[in-house]
């Protein structure tokens, strides 16, 4: 199989060639190794998408459909991976802060953090700070990404950030922010590590940080 | 409710200002308001929950900013909507978080019912979207029909009552109503059926059915302007389009699926002498090109994330520009940093006029402004804002 063509289709959004590929792969006995250089092939087709994303070529809806292109294929890819045990880049859990219910960019996020090789625990809208705490505490996540595209959401992720501290847990985790209200200066007043108003370099923040 | 002793000499002033403004020439002095949502119940000390649901406590909350800030005119009745509208039909999109109006992201039809849509777009939202989106109206008869009643005899009830105490606002304090109507472009209305995700994803698998959906939702979308518009004799008020899923668009996207059905729209309220006022959310400068096509003087756009002074350059020979003070300043910073803000925005963007002092985002919970900053900000632009001959 031609995985750097399938690096290709994945930054072009070709859909329709995509899928072709993703049958030939259900329908074959690929080895392990065909299976590992699918899985480097969408990371660098996704990073490519951030690319131009950033460039100014792509737009919010070619990032939605590249994370919807990159869940169908995962959802063909995932229990292969288990098999695998190809090693994670590193474990997020990620949600949208309390109070507020938007999830698309989240959603985004999400899945772009999962084809570029990361564990996603997922914790949805409307996230109390308590839940953020335990789901640390239960699989020790490297990073913590809170979501949210109105302002109330700043004062959550602030009270959010405060829990996680008096959890003891802040010095194991770097935290992001992330939507429309999520500026430089508001992450330095909630106590966050890093904050972006764009997917794609949500992505890379989190890349760089367990890539050193 | 304590009268303005020169409500009247007020009320010109007010109107002639904004009137200017919104045909790009320099008013007295640069317009001040602030687009003030369900920040109004934390500022009056009430609850969400108490200023939706209790038509009163939410006109004393008007009231308060009215006579506190004396801006040039008041935001919008309609903008905080009341609960009972959606309680009757079974919409949770207050409840969701409890603080402010959100509407969950879900998709209320599949791609294959587009041709029905098309065929008899009414019919089909009423028949078909209505009922998948309000629990209450998916029920036997007659409980749907008493739901759709209860919730239609609310709403009637609300804009009758709204409309009167909008009217005593003009007469009393001398103050207009800037909002007074509103409608969504085609495009977004088709995301309310299809779901914002499900339909960007239909921009790349449907695109032509996409592009006849919003075609087919034209004469809806124009006439939700038309019928939802009420001037008020003496006032100035505008027709209000967020244009929300544009930015979401490439240009070249855009300019397929959104820009035709649009552009007509826009037009149409223009063609009828109404003036519209477009919230621009997130950063427009990509689709400027498309903005100095809309027709000139009768539009304001209200600026969020867009750079104020290419924005002048560029469209503000066709639309009134408004914006952009950031809540997350008038929340979190000092009297003397929004100051300083507006100071600068005032020298970028009051030369030749066609400008309105306001903030970035419409105000919905406590931390998007302090009031001792709305306060100093709005005295710092009744002096500072004023043209000199």
């Amino acid at each position: 199989m031609e995985t750097d063509f399938l690096k290709g289709a994945i930054a072009d959004l070709d859909e329709p060639k995509i899928l072709q590929l993703l049958g030939e792969l259900e329908n074959s006995e690929s080895s392990d190794l065909i299976i590992h250089d699918v899985i480097m092939s969408i990371q660098e087709g996704m990073s490519e998408v951030g690319n131009r994303f950033e460039k100014g070529d792509y737009f919010i809806a070619e990032l939605v459909f590249a994370a919807e292109i990159s869940n169908r294929v995962m959802a063909v890819l995932r229990p292969r991976i288990k098999k695998l045990d190809i090693p994670k880049k590193g474990k997020v859990v990620i949600g949208t802060a309390k109070g507020d219910i938007h999830d698309i960019g989240k959603n985004i996020v999400r899945d772009m953090l999962e084809a570029t090789g990361f564990e996603i625990y997922d914790l949805g809208v409307n996230v109390p700070a308590v839940k953020f705490v335990d789901k640390i505490r239960e699989v020790n996540p490297e990073i913590v990404g809170i979501s949210g595209l109105l302002t109330l959401a700043i004062e959550s992720a602030k009270s959010t950030i405060e829990a996680i501290k008096e959890a003891g847990l802040r010095e194991h985790v770097k935290i992001i922010i992330g939507g429309n209200p999520m500026t430089k200066p508001i992450a330095t007043l909630v106590g966050a590590d890093e904050a972006t108003r764009s997917a794609a370099e949500g992505v890379e923040i989190c890349k760089k940080w367990v890539e050193g | 409710m304590e009268k303005n002793e020169n409500a009247e000499q007020l009320l010109k002033e007010r109107v002639l200002r904004l009137k200017t403004a919104t045909e790009l020439k320099e008013p007295d002095r640069v317009p001040i308001f602030f687009p003030t949502e369900t920040w109004l119940a934390s500022y009056t000390g009430y609850t969400v929950q108490e200023i939706i649901y209790d038509y009163n406590k939410m006109i004393k909350a008007i009231e308060k900013s009215i006579q506190e800030y004396r801006w040039d005119c008041v935001w919008g009745v309609g903008s905080i909507w009341p609960a009972q509208i959606f309680d009757a039909v079974g919409r949770l999109d207050y409840a969701a978080s409890g603080s402010a109006f959100q509407v969950p992201d879900e998709s209320y039809m599949t791609p294959e019912e587009y041709p029905e849509l098309i065929a008899d777009p009414y019919t089909f939202i009423v028949e078909k979207i209505m009922p998948r989106r309000c629990p209450e109206l998916a029920k036997t008869f007659p409980r749907n029909a008493i739901a759709l009643g209860k919730g239609a005899s609310a709403f009637a009830l609300f804009r009758s009552q709204m409309g009167a105490v909008a009217r005593g606002w003009l007469q009393a304090f001398g103050i207009p109503l800037l909002v007074s109507g509103k409608t969504h472009p085609p495009f977004d209305m088709v995301s309310y059926c299809r779901g914002l995700k499900g339909l960007l994803l239909d921009t790349k698998r449907h695109p032509d059915l996409v592009k006849e959906a919003c075609e087919a939702l034209l004469p809806i979308s124009i006439k939700y302007a038309m019928i939802s518009h009420r001037v008020t004799p003496g006032g100035f008020s505008t027709v209000f389009v967020p244009p929300d899923a544009a930015i979401l668009l490439s240009p070249s996207s855009f300019e397929k699926f959104y820009w035709p059905t649009f552009s007509k729209l826009m037009e149409a309220i223009c063609e009828k002498d109404y003036n519209a006022f477009m919230m621009l959310e997130g950063n427009w400068e990509p689709y400027f090109d498309f903005l100095a096509q809309l027709p000139k003087g009768k539009i304001i756009a209200w600026m969020e994330s867009t750079d104020m002074e290419k924005a002048k350059a560029v469209i503000g020979k066709t639309m009134c520009i408004a914006g952009d003070i950031p809540c997350a300043l008038l929340g979190y910073g000092t009297e003397k940093e929004v100051i300083q803000y507006t100071r600068n925005l005032i020298d970028k963007m009051a030369p030749g006029g066609g400008f309105i002092v306001c903030s970035d985002k419409e105000m919905i919970s406590h931390n998007d402004a302090k009031p001792e900053n709305l306060l100093a900000v709005t005295k710092f632009v009744k002096e500072y804002g004023v043209y000199r001959k």
